[in-house]
């Protein structure tokens, strides 16, 4: 063809144009959208493909272990076997038409339901494991290893698993461990915590649970788009758990225990306490019956549940800090530091005691129902006459001693690293008792309150304190259980991070005189004709108080024996209180035990004294 | 061979932004594919200097004797159509390979470019016909029997890309735009009907609903949609660098050496290398927009034109699914994507454009 042949006026080049123009066009239209997804949403694009790409595996770290003021072992870890399943694993085999859970329900000796239940309710994440079954037995890991084929995503691994060596002493120090529930997931989300795991639930594992459990480290791994491993972003190894070193001696907590459990096991319950009256340590903090923490680790089985529910000595209560009741004649060393704070009573002058006061029609009696006959103060702590007391309590009024017993740190709790259990405990005043609506206040509460009944609420711990403080010149600290704690920093190195530090949680503000006054009084109950004077210690001078609180439990009089005291009187070194419930007097009773517990500390061998019965 | 006037109006940038164009793309492919097995790089390499023998062919060839060989080339093509629809080796669903030697080829891949040639030949020759509703419609008819064919197998694709280049050919031939406009709205309502009446396949109709709404099913037909924004926006201004792209590399995005090669240099290279890729594709058919606007002849002008369409139309279609403003169709990014035939057919189409460049008389600036 040529040139000629192709009129001009068929060829319209416009509509060239036209077509460029449309092609062009579009490639704006495809340039706009790139500018709208990667400049105006690149970051949030960006973020997504970094979510889409990476996954976190999880290592756990060791629990810290728990030690005594001696460096003995209390809480460590031992290996278990733990069979866990990969929930997207057993998905994907589902896809394939095989379905490997009944097979494993079967190995575990476990219910499918159960077992599917377990892997939804525990699940976190497609591709973490989830713990079906833990401290699997040797014969049981085995037939599930010889399965392994038929058991695709099951994971079948060693993991630390908490032992407590020695634990029935320390139960209500140590406290528990278990799987975390939803509250405590909320709660401490932001600190690392996932379904599952496990963590302190009360004592010390729950007050330093977040020492102890240390630092997850773990795997940040690239997968592709089927979950597939691609490669290893990041790995930091897990920071193993603080050691914490307890203030607490092993040895002295274990003849505290076995002093009590002599009445525990004639269904006498009973808690000691023992503080370093310098520092607020803990020496020494047993309840009576309690419980071995080593049964909670796994969950605990239900018959051991049942049978610490079921004890009628309720095991799972901690006496020492959680039980307030009335402290009976213990209680007696503040209405004194009261009198003789506010010149009531003086060492010298006294009351004669003819065994009874009548208050208005109603006789109140002394424990001793023929009288002591003239008594100073020294002969009221002594011989611990109520008489002197009734007498010294309506001078005082009830309002005072309210005030002075919370100058002693009652009605208050301490502060102990104890979480959840401490019992604040109950100082009475007329107008609290016409609140709580228990009546008008009469003249005989005023009477009882300075003997320690009424309705007065104390645990052994702050009796404990009261002792302590009249110890050391007149200063409440809070009770600590932990002398240091150890970390490990990211070279594992331990590195000393938190020694005790005693903290003034009260003062006394008591004269010279009165403290002196004070303590000569219970100086002379371990001495000749003193309540708790077979208790004595010959070479060692012992301060001390008995008390003998009574309580009607179905319908009859039981007594309450309580005991407060530290020595060496002249530098005092370990205060101590005991109580046992509904097992007799004080100084028959406590005295004796607090002998034993102060004999321990003070590596003073003495022999078991056969107690002297006394009327308080 | 080829005497001095040829070679003074070779078109040069039109051939540079080519070679530009297949090497990004060489390139690209390596960064997607490096990992896994198939050395998709070396062999695109190999279907490239083949196809640029078939561009050297094209382009000495002179298309003026084309007209002589169209009724022969016309069945020529019919025939692998038939045979493929046959004996075909199935691939994800669709038939379109036959097996020669060891190397599989696609005869719809050859289809399109035989049909601009004979679909030019053949408006040329009505030129003062053609704006007649019966011309335009045999024309239609013409081109609509291989059409049906490649639907057939079915690649819902190339069978567009053969209706977009009968409307961007019959357009520049001069068809009067009240009966091309009656035709789109026929071919929609065809398609709709298509649609309601299960005539195109589930994965077609998925993919299509996939494209209006990503969320409904992230994990199936959405994925590729979602997968694919991503990537690219994840590139932000200047992508992630070669090779580093997490989407590409983890193969969040499937294909991503053929169909949706596009993302991984969305997300490596970030907007700047996308958008220097899409301004070379600019230039490209502004080179080959200008060899048909002053072409010596009608056919150099139409087979020029429809060379042009069916670029722009793959070009547009395959960038608008992959940055999610088009459905997903299995077109590939010509000259880009890894496919031999493709690539083949694709420079041969370059020189055939080169060729009718060369044989003019106007000047060209």
């Amino acid at each position: 063809m040529s040139v000629l042949d192709t009129p001009e006026s068929a060829r319209d080049d416009r509509r060239v144009y036209v077509l460029m123009g449309v092609i062009l066009l579009g490639l704006f239209a495809i340039v706009a959208r790139l500018w709208y997804l990667q400049i105006v949403h690149g970051d949030a694009l960006l973020l997504a493909s970094e979510n889409n790409r990476t996954r976190r595996l999880r290592a756990v770290p060791e629990r810290g272990l728990i030690e005594d003021a001696k460096g003995r072992v209390l809480a460590t870890n031992r290996p278990q076997i733990v069979v866990s399943v990969v929930p997207d694993e057993i998905r994907q085999s589902r896809e394939k038409q095989y379905d490997p859970l009944p097979l494993l329900a079967s190995l575990l000796k476990m219910p499918l339901q159960k077992l599917q239940e377990t892997i939804r309710e525990n699940q976190t994440g497609p591709f973490e494991p989830v713990r079906v079954a833990v401290d699997v037995d040797m014969e049981t890991a085995t037939r599930v290893e010889e399965q392994r084929l038929k058991l695709p995503g099951v994971i079948v691994g060693p993991e630390p698993l908490r032992h407590y060596p020695n634990g029935l002493p320390f139960g209500h120090i140590l406290g528990q461990m278990g799987q975390i529930n939803r509250e405590d997931l909320i709660e401490r989300k932001e600190a690392g915590y996932r379904p599952g795991d496990y963590c302190g639930k009360l004592g010390l594992e729950r007050a330093y649970d977040t020492e102890l459990r240390g630092q997850d480290g773990g795997q940040r791994i690239e997968v592709d788009a089927r979950g597939r491993f691609r490669h290893e972003l990041e790995n930091t190894a897990p920071i193993p758990g603080a050691k914490l070193t307890l203030t607490v001696d092993a040895a002295l907590q274990k003849t505290a225990y076995d002093a009590l459990y002599e009445w525990a096991k004639r269904g006498k319950p009973g808690a000691a306490v023992a503080l370093d009256p310098r520092t607020g340590a803990v020496l020494a903090l047993v309840s009576v019956p309690s419980y071995d923490p080593e049964k909670f680790v796994k969950g605990i089985s239900s018959a051991d549940w049942n049978a610490l529910q079921n004890d009628p000595r309720k095991p799972m209560i901690n006496r020492a800090v959680g039980m307030a009741t009335a402290p009976g004649s213990t209680f007696k060393m503040i209405p004194a530091a009261a009198g003789l704070e506010l010149g009531f009573v003086t060492p010298y002058d006294g009351v004669v005691c003819k065994g009874v006061i009548h208050l208005g029609r109603w006789p109140k009696r002394c424990h001793k129902r023929s009288g002591h006959g003239f008594v100073a103060l020294n002969e009221s702590l002594a011989a611990s006459c109520d008489v002197y007391y009734y007498r010294l309590g309506q001078r005082l009024t009830p309002e005072v001693m309210a005030e002075w017993a919370r100058r002693f740190g009652l009605g208050k709790r301490t502060g102990i690293d104890l979480p959840f259990v401490e019992a604040r405990g109950i100082v009475p005043t007329p107008k609290w008792k016409e609140q709580s609506k228990r009546g008008r206040w009469v003249g005989g509460d005023t009477v009882d309150y300075a003997i320690g009944q009424s309705m007065l609420g104390c645990t052994p711990l702050q009796m404990c304190n009261v002792a302590a403080a009249i110890g050391n010149g007149g200063t409440l600290y809070r009770p600590q259980l932990v002398r240091s704690i150890t970390s490990f920093d990211a070279e594992n190195k331990p590195v000393v991070t938190r020694t005790l530090q005693p903290e003034v949680i009260g003062k006394l503000n008591l004269k010279p005189s009165t403290l002196s006054a004070l303590v000569r009084g219970m100086e002379s109950v371990m001495e000749r004709g003193g309540t708790a004077a077979s208790s004595s210690i010959p070479g060692l001078r012992i301060a001390g108080k008995t008390g003998t609180s009574q309580i009607k439990r179905r319908g009859e009089m039981k007594l309450n024996a309580w005991f407060i005291g530290f020595a060496p009187v002249e530098n005092p070194k370990i205060a101590v209180c005991v109580f046992v419930e509904e097992a007799g007097h004080g100084g028959e009773v406590a005295a004796p035990i607090a002998r034993k517990i102060i004999a321990r500390y003070l590596n003073l061998n003495v022999p078991d004294v056969q107690a002297v019965p006394t009327t308080d | 061979m080829i005497d001095a006037r040829l070679r003074k109006n070779l078109d040069v940038p039109l051939l540079l932004t080519t070679l530009l164009i297949v090497a990004m793309g060489i390139l690209t492919i390596y960064s997607a594919s490096h990992a896994s097995p198939g050395r998709f790089y070396q062999k695109q390499v190999v279907w490239f200097c083949l196809g640029m023998i078939g561009l050297g062919i094209a382009a000495w060839l002179d298309y003026t004797r084309l007209p002589r060989f169209s009724r022969a080339l016309y069945i020529l093509n019919l025939l692998p159509l038939l045979i493929v629809l046959k004996f075909g080796d199935e691939r994800k669903g669709a038939i379109r390979w036959i097996e020669i030697g060891g190397f599989q080829f696609q005869p719809s891949e050859f289809s399109k470019i035989i049909m601009i040639v004979c679909l030019a030949v053949f408006l040329s020759r009505r030129q003062h016909e053609i704006r007649r509703f019966s011309t335009l419609a045999y024309s239609f008819l013409y081109i609509g029997v291989p059409t049906i064919l490649i639907f057939r197998q079915p690649d819902l694709g190339t069978s567009l890309v053969l209706v977009a280049i009968w409307f961007g050919m019959t357009f520049i031939a001069g068809a009067n735009l009240k009966h091309l406009a009656a035709f789109l709205l026929a071919g929609l309502l065809l398609f709709s009907g298509m649609w309601h009446f299960n005539i195109l396949k589930d994965y077609q109709k998925n993919r299509l609903s996939a494209f209006l709404n990503p969320e409904i099913d992230p994990k199936e037909t959405g994925y590729h949609v979602l997968q694919s924004r991503i990537a690219i926006g994840s590139g932000r201004t200047t992508g992630k660098g070669f090779g580093n792209g997490t989407q590409v590399q983890g193969k969040f995005i499937p294909e991503n050496h053929t169909d949706f090669i596009f993302t991984v240099v969305g997300e490596e290279g970030g907007f700047v290398v996308s958008t220097l890729l899409v301004l070379l594709y600019g230039v490209f058919f502004v080179r080959g927009g200008l060899i048909a606007a002053h072409a010596e002849d009608a056919l150099g002008q139409l087979i020029a034109a429809g060379i042009v369409a069916m670029y722009a139309f793959h070009t547009i279609v395959n960038l608008g699914m992959t940055v999610g403003i088009m459905p997903v169709t299995g077109v590939p990014l010509p000259l880009f994507s890894y496919g031999g035939s493709s690539m083949i057919l694709n420079l041969t189409a370059v020189g055939l454009l080169l060729g009718i460049g060369m044989r003019r008389h106007k000047l060209m600036f």
